[in-house]
């Protein structure tokens, strides 16, 4: 019994080290999580970006709910760095 | 049992030393700065402030705008206002011109010896190693900023003559950006144009949690310049990826005209 639960710790310290260090290896992480992440039922909107200068950028998006708040927000970044 | 408890603390040993490298490391000092920069260097018009933070924890520091992440939160909550109302009709209004807007994005992360920045291009963040120091040359001459005594160093990073301002009455050696590596902190740095111009405005003590931008794409400086490069050459094709409608001509041609005038980077 000792025996399997001392190999479970190291299983387990295995597995937190492996996760580790480096900003590096950690965005690298991110980004697996991301691209394997389930993707939820698509929803499809028509977007109106209001930006800092007053312009209107309309347009439609179609993606999971779950990204889509991020998504939003860095495509309207987008739109006001260029236009304003 | 003496086994199984050896084991256990050496697990939690493991346990801990991987918090503190994934993001779990904490700060002691937070150093405030504020950034005036130019975005068109031609135009002195085109003046832009930003207030930088700079987290320090030990051997770890992170430089990131202290709005950003205030902005971040306001606009979270406004989106989800937004996809809340919007849930019947499919039709969201995605307004934070009243929020106000971060200038400076890229973000500087130190661990030790190995510095990285992080960027943007578009709507893709990027991260790539900072490899070259600086090698600063420390002069005799002196000034007063913000009660401390401060010496004066010089140094060339890629480009840019810079000059810095440390002090020994802080005796860490980092600073804004990629200024580090001075027998003090840096309260003032600038370039020769004073193109960019880091001045300290606060110092506190904060514990506070250390988390870089996080979903980056790791390149090298010379690829993210490439691209930087290719981008502004065509920043159309890079909008027409986000847009599922086709871009005006009048929105087209000011996008154009808007990329001319973005010609400084402090990279």
């Amino acid at each position: 019994m000792k025996k399997i639960i001392l190999l479970a710790a190291f299983g387990v310290a295995g597995l937190v080290s492996a996760k580790t260090s480096e900003i590096v290896e950690k965005a690298e992480i991110v980004n697996t999580d991301n691209s394997t992440k389930e993707t939820v039922i698509d929803n499809c909107y028509t977007v109106t970006y209001v930006l800092s200068c007053g312009e209107r950028i309309l347009d439609s998006y179609c993606d999971s709910y779950d990204d889509i708040e991020c998504d939003l927000m860095v495509i309207w970044d987008a739109w006001d760095n260029e236009l304003c | 049992m003496k086994e199984l408890i050896s084991m256990m603390f050496l697990l939690s040993c493991f346990l801990i030393k991987a918090q503190n490298n994934v993001g779990g490391a904490t700060t002691n000092i937070v150093c405030r700065y504020q950034v005036q920069f130019l975005k068109d260097t031609l135009n002195v018009e085109s003046k832009k402030n930003e207030i930088m933070a700079l987290q320090i924890g030990g051997n770890i520091s992170l430089y990131k705008s202290e709005q950003k992440r205030k902005t971040d939160s306001l606009r979270h909550e406004s989106i989800k206002n937004s996809m809340q109302n919007a849930q019947d009709k499919k039709s969201v209004v995605i307004d934070f011109s009243k929020i106000p807007k971060v200038n400076l994005v890229h973000e500087v992360y130190k661990n030790g010896d190995d510095l990285v920045i992080f960027d943007n291009i578009i709507k893709d963040q990027y991260f790539y190693p900072a490899n070259k120091k600086i090698d600063w040359k420390i002069n005799v001459e002196t000034k007063q900023i913000a009660g401390y005594t401060c010496q004066k160093a010089t140094g060339q990073y890629n480009n840019r003559f810079y000059t810095a301002w440390f002090t020994k009455e802080i005796p860490i050696s980092e600073g804004p950006y990629t200024f580090k590596g001075l027998p003090g902190l840096i309260l003032e740095v600038y370039d020769t144009n004073k193109y960019f111009f880091i001045s300290l405005i606060s110092i506190q003590r904060l514990n506070e949690e250390i988390i870089p931008m996080n979903r980056a794409i790791k390149t090298t400086y010379n690829d993210f310049k490439k691209k930087r490069r290719e981008v502004n050459d065509n920043p159309i094709a890079e909008l027409q990826k986000l847009s599922n409608n086709p871009i005006s001509k009048e929105v087209k041609d000011k996008v154009i005209e808007n990329r001319k005038r973005k010609n400084n980077y402090l990279d």
